[in-house]
């Protein structure tokens, strides 16, 4: 028979997607911690086939927990390989397992209980979820958090010594819970919808076999705590002896507890590191030390046939712990194909000495982008290029030995091909824009710089238009790079210095206050990389002059191959003319050889030609027959009101004749406005009937 | 609080009648004139609503632990749903199960609408 109070953690990690899993099981890991329940964690590359049917088979605990991909008949750990199958899962046999994997419980689940497993819970469909940050802890994310608490409160409520079925109604429950939340405080979000179905499909998904009354726990004691006065340290050197004391007491009374074993657990390596004997007082201390690596401790009292067992909280040490020193930063920013360098080392901080021939891993947008060994004294460089113009993060990860502790830089954020945009902030945007007669801004000529950054002079040419702003500008390049770096006269184009000119034509005076925006726009990303004010004299411009404006943020900026194009805009927020809005109305007609069917006429006789986004507004619609009008008795036939798609979003009975309008008029019908900012048309209809 | 439809999920299309798709307003609506002609969803009407959500920009991305199809943006999710694969019955299903949550919704409020 299987050890009961005892669970198996199976917890993948290589794959992206078991990330959150993985983080969620560690939920469940407290609350077995909490119940006093004996837990064994397989984390990583420990999730894997072999370690788990040893544990199985040593320790033999007899709840098997676990996460991971799967299909109808199999079960995979780390590395995406077989841990159970439908044909080898013999290994079961006597122990509750729930796996939170992908469709499992079509043959998986039924092929366990039929090789003696006590009861079995997974799901028949592929459980799914959503996530903002599929690297987060799914009880911080948004949108995970309900998935992975629906998910947990089954173990959990095993841990808690509910039944296999309970369990199932808890997590039920939970299920239910959340689809309470996004269908109530959370239902203006805008992907509740699909929150909530996949919540329903999962908690319908969840499928439970075998005995649905047995539970993980041996009958309970007398209930105990057992509580950590002296934690252990967060970090400490290898071997460096500390000690962690704690007192045993019965729950209900707070009587001390005396002469009752406590044991030190670690369960990375599934060690006792010591044990000890509650005093009179039920105090207990222990101490040890520890090997290198990442440790997780918790001291747990077994219980007797007299009392029930219970644990401490878990404590995370890290032994020997490592750090990466950064020796060169990457630039922030970077041009296309540039390469960027960085050189870090790799430091014991016991001994503040380079590690050499260690593995440190590249990250590059949270994927692994190349690995090397460190040098004898801890040194990494390496370099990298981007092809393309875009936004990357980078970072060093040193994933850990059996002698060190895993490491990490922070992200660094490398921005490549993208000029800061510098320029007036405080413009209207360009939707608010207003261009006195014209019906766009005038556009610059379209320049390509070649690959190699090289630029001959002329740049941008202007083109008279009555009544127009007319720009001209010019600008060359220095060395590898475009810049503007003076200002000197029209004629001069050598090469050394930059100006643009804008020449204001048409009637219209530019006044003292009006606007005028110099635009510098890229055709590659699709940005405006420079856009700021160009300064007016007091006494505002005359069609026909001409003003030099020397753009001396220009010069702070670097150029690089692409298309540029320079245009001014002559901005006006006051609308001089009156535009009227295009209006429309729509009818259906009928055309009948049948001389019994007369043709209609219907009429918007309640409309509105504004609402809010999602606002309910009211419509109402007038028929009448083309051929004998009111003679014609309409009153009850039904109407219709259709969405731009041609969906019915409101529907009516028409009542009696109204003489105001001459139709046979409905009552009010009711309809919600799209969710979204635009205009919309649509139709009111009268089917044929 | 009470229950209600997420935010847009009034202009989705909920149900058939006479051969067009109708919105949950316009099912109350026909519900009280009498009408009983509401059909069962079909496959084309459960597209048809996630299509007309992911032009509203609110349709998720699916993560799910399958080894086939881990993530699924929104386009595919509505690719695999015409489709009509096994993922795509998924998600017909999802869907169809979100739809006949809905009707409870309502229904909670304005009574049977079956």
């Amino acid at each position: 028979m299987a050890v009961f109070n005892s669970m198996l953690n199976i917890m993948p990690y290589n794959c992206r997607y078991c990330v959150g899993g993985y983080l969620g099981m560690a939920h469940v890991s407290d609350e077995s911690l909490l119940r006093g329940v004996q837990l064994i964690e397989l984390r990583k590359e420990q999730a894997e086939k072999g370690p788990v049917w040893q544990v199985l088979q040593n320790q033999d605990p007899v709840f098997v927990n676990g996460f991971g991909h799967g299909n109808r008949g199999r079960y995979t750990g780390d590395s995406e390989t077989d841990i159970f199958t439908s044909e080898d899962c013999s290994i079961l046999g006597g122990r509750v397992v729930y796996l939170l994997s992908c469709l499992t419980a079509n043959e998986l689940g039924p092929a366990a209980v039929a090789n003696g497993a006590i009861a079995y819970a997974g799901f028949i469909i592929s459980w799914t979820w959503m996530a903002v940050d599929i690297y987060a802890d799914p009880y911080t994310d948004w949108y995970a958090e309900g998935f992975y608490r629906a998910s947990n409160a089954f173990p959990n409520a095993l841990l808690q010594g509910f039944t296999v079925g309970q369990a199932k109604d808890k997590s039920i429950e939970e299920y239910n819970r959340w689809i309470g939340i996004w269908e109530t405080e959370r239902a203006d979000d805008k992907y509740a919808a699909s929150a909530i179905k996949y919540l329903l499909l999962d908690r319908d998904g969840l499928t439970v076999f075998g005995d649905t009354t047995a539970t993980i726990s041996s009958a309970a004691g007398v209930r105990t705590s057992l509580i950590v006065m002296v934690s252990p340290p967060d970090k400490i050197h290898t071997n460096e002896l500390f000690t962690i004391k704690g007192k045993l007491y019965e729950h209900e009374n707070g009587d001390w507890l005396a002469d009752q074993a406590i044991e030190l657990h670690e369960l990375s390596e599934h060690k006792i590191l010591g044990t000890a004997v509650t005093d009179g007082d039920g105090e207990w201390a222990i101490t040890t030390s520890l090997t290198k690596g990442e440790k997780r401790l918790y001291a747990i009292f077994n219980g007797d046939n007299t009392y029930g067992p219970s644990a401490s909280q878990r404590y995370e040490v890290i032994v020997g712990f490592t750090s990466i020193e950064v020796i060169t930063e990457p630039e922030s920013s970077v041009e296309v194909n540039e390469r960027v360098t960085i050189l870090w080392r790799l430091i014991d901080e016991t001994t503040n000495v380079g590690i050499g021939g260690a593995l440190l891993k590249l990250i590059v947008d949270n994927k692994l982008e190349t690995q090397y060994i460190t040098d004898v004294n801890g040194y990494w460089g390496f370099s990298i290029s981007f092809p393309e113009i875009s936004r990357h993060t980078l970072r060093a990860e040193f994933p850990g030995t059996h002698d060190f502790v895993s490491s990490d830089t922070k992200d660094y954020r490398i921005s490549v091909g993208i000029l800061p945009t510098i320029g007036n902030t405080t413009l209207p945007p360009p939707e608010r824009r207003r261009y006195i007669n014209c019906q766009s801004y005038i556009k610059g000529k379209r320049v390509e710089v070649p690959e190699n950054g090289l630029l001959e002079s002329i740049v941008v040419y202007g083109e008279w238009l009555p009544g127009k702003v007319q720009g001209a500008a010019y600008k060359w390049v220095n060395d590898n790079w475009l810049e503007l770096i003076g200002v000197t006269e029209i004629q001069e184009l050598d090469g050394e210095v930059g100006w643009i000119l804008l020449v204001f034509g048409g009637k219209e005076k530019i006044n003292k206050g009006d606007t005028i925006v110099l635009c510098i726009h890229s055709s590659v990303s699709s940005t405006v990389l420079y856009d700021a004010l160009v300064p007016v004299g007091n006494d505002g411009m005359e069609s026909g002059q001409s003003i030099f404006y020397y753009p001396q943020q220009l010069t702070a900026l670097h150029w690089q191959p692409r298309d540029y194009s320079i245009y001014a805009e002559y901005i006006k927020e006051e609308v001089s003319e009156m535009i009227h809005k295009e209006s429309r109305e729509s009818f259906t007609f009928r055309v009948v050889v049948q001389e019994e069917e007369h043709d209609t006429l219907t009429m918007v006789t309640k409309g509105f030609d504004q609402a809010i986004p999602g606002e309910s507004k009211t419509i109402q619609v007038g028929v009448r027959c083309a051929v004998n009008g009111q003679a014609c008795n309409l009153q009850g036939k039904t109407v219709h009101v259709l969405d731009q798609w041609g969906t019915i979003i409101g529907t009516g009975t028409l009542g009696p004749w109204n003489p105001m309008f001459s139709y046979y008029v409905s009552g009010l019908i009711t309809a919600t406005a799209p969710g979204n900012v635009g205009e919309y048309t649509w139709d009111c209809v009268f089917p044929r009937q | 609080m009470k229950r209600r439809l997420p935010i847009g999920e009034d202009t989705l299309p909920i149900a058939e009648f006479e051969g067009r798709y109708i919105t949950p307003t316009a099912l109350i609506q026909l519900k009280y004139m009498g009408s009983q002609s509401i059909s069962e969803p079909t496959a084309r009407l459960l597209i048809e609503r996630v299509r007309r959500r992911i032009e509203q920009d609110r349709e998720g991305t699916a993560l799910s632990l399958s080894g086939l199809y881990p993530e699924l943006s929104p386009e595919q999710i509505l690719e695999h749903m015409e489709l009509g694969d096994e993922e795509g019955q998924k998600h017909l299903l999802a869907e169809r199960k979100w739809l006949e949550e809905s009707i409870k919704i309502l229904e909670a409020e304005y009574g049977s609408l079956q």
